[in-house]
């Protein structure tokens, strides 16, 4: 299976092991990742931008780049990514005046016929769990896992049109096929802040401080998440005595398939990830601020 | 609160509802937004009290309110809302609205130097959009 992928900015600084551990379980699952050639900012944020062209013309690019190259379906890792260049793929197929002017300013005819997943929805939709569970070679028996979808990745249902807005299931899937068990818990759909961590910090700290709190009540060891901001948000501005980490879903399955450079991608955490994951691979660690 | 036809129907309120394309008097005020919002601690009056004061002509209140700033966006409130009214977007119209009138809220020189090295440039990018318009 070919897909242009599609990874977004901060793939390229602080979630840096989010990007390697996708380029490298997605062809270990038989997916080919094609990079958008040129891609450019997907405008990152959702409601922060009423004006259509402003706010669309920026992802409606990339999906004019996908498109002359010959590709069907976009893929992106990161949930506002993917958030935004959905919500410019239903301008388009919606037509109206929106989608002409979008199309003048970016400069290209939208043909129809392309699909936008987050990367949760490509292995829970197209890849199956059925294949994962088949290439499972390092199964990560017992270990209890939150799975995390805050905002985007699930809303606003008739955007994302994906699983259930109010229950998600995609990412339980995909853990409990690599083995892990992952906990039914409360705050698996509640909000982190985003970027309210740069100028709010105390009320992230108390989002994240009871969204981690729900997750041990649970009884899970580490979270689970698509999305770099809840990612950083969730182990930065954690109190100090929870030392929960959070992982990318691609981090454990890249472990659980048995790829060489997982721990290349742990040394990134801030929460050492070597208590909850040396049972599966000794000498896993973190390097604070790697 | 002195309320009149005028007032009510001010073309504040109008602005707001064709920046928005949401309709101010969709809501019904059962409270369900306030209810699923992670952030109506940290706000008085809360999503759904914003909303009361847009139906009762109070723009300017509305844009004076803590939520105004505290929404993330997070689209709780539009999912669960029974009336169908996209309150992210109104709380957006009312930050455009401020924004447009003056000073940005937020100036990216004045953030701590070790948050911006550390925070996902996702975020650097939403802040800008959201506190400088």
């Amino acid at each position: 299976m070919k897909v242009a992928y599609f990874p977004g900015c901060s793939l390229h600084s602080t979630a840096r092991e989010y990007d390697q551990s996708v380029r490298a379980v997605a062809p270990a699952l038989g997916v080919q990742l094609i990079t958008v050639e040129d891609w450019n900012c997907c405008g990152a944020t959702s409601a922060h931008s009423l004006d259509p062209v402003l706010s669309l013309a920026l992802p409606a690019r990339n999906l004019a780049r996908a498109q002359a190259a010959g590709h069907q379906v976009v893929v992106a890792p990161c949930a506002a990514c993917f958030n935004r260049l959905k919500t410019a793929l239903c301008q388009l197929e919606e037509g109206g005046e929106a989608a002409q002017t979008i199309q003048k300013v970016v400069g290209f005819r939208f043909h129809g016929g392309l699909q936008v997943k987050s990367l949760v929805q490509l292995f829970w939709e197209d890849v199956g769990v059925g294949a994962i569970r088949r290439r499972v070679c390092r199964p990560l028996e017992g270990l209890r896992v939150a799975c995390y979808y805050g905002c985007l990745l699930v809303r606003p249902p008739e955007v994302a049109a994906f699983d259930d807005p109010e229950h998600p299931r995609a990412m339980d899937d995909l853990m409990a096929a690599i083995g892990a068990e992952p906990t039914s818990w409360a705050a698996a759909t509640e909000c982190c802040g985003a970027s309210l961590s740069l100028v709010r910090g105390q009320v992230v700290e108390r989002l994240v401080s009871t969204i981690l709190a729900w997750a041990q009540r649970a009884g899970a060891e580490a979270v689970v998440t698509a999305c770099p901001l809840c990612q950083s948000n969730l182990e930065m501005r954690r109190p100090a005595h929870i030392k929960m980490p959070i992982f990318y879903f691609t981090e454990l399955m890249g472990l659980a398939l048995g790829l060489p450079d997982v721990k290349r991608w742990m040394r990134a955490h801030l929460v050492d990830p070597a208590p909850v994951l040396s049972r599966f691979y000794p000498g896993v660690g973190a390097r604070r601020g790697g | 609160m002195l309320l009149s036809g005028e007032r009510v129907r001010s073309r504040l309120v109008t602005k707001v509802e064709e920046m928005s394309g949401q309709r101010v008097l969709g809501c019904y005020q059962c409270g369900k937004c306030t209810a699923g919002c992670p952030m109506a601690s940290f706000m008085d009056p809360v999503p759904h009290g914003v909303m009361r004061l847009l139906q009762l002509g109070q723009v300017s209140r509305a844009m004076r309110t803590a939520a105004v700033w505290m929404c993330a966006s997070c689209h709780s409130c539009a999912s669960r809302c029974p009336r169908g009214v996209d309150l992210a977007r109104v709380m957006e119209s009312l930050r455009l609205l401020i924004l447009r009138g003056g000073e940005p809220k937020v100036r990216p020189e004045g953030l701590p130097a070790e948050l911006l090295m550390r925070a996902p440039q996702q975020a650097l990018v939403s802040c800008a959009r959201k506190y400088q318009g």
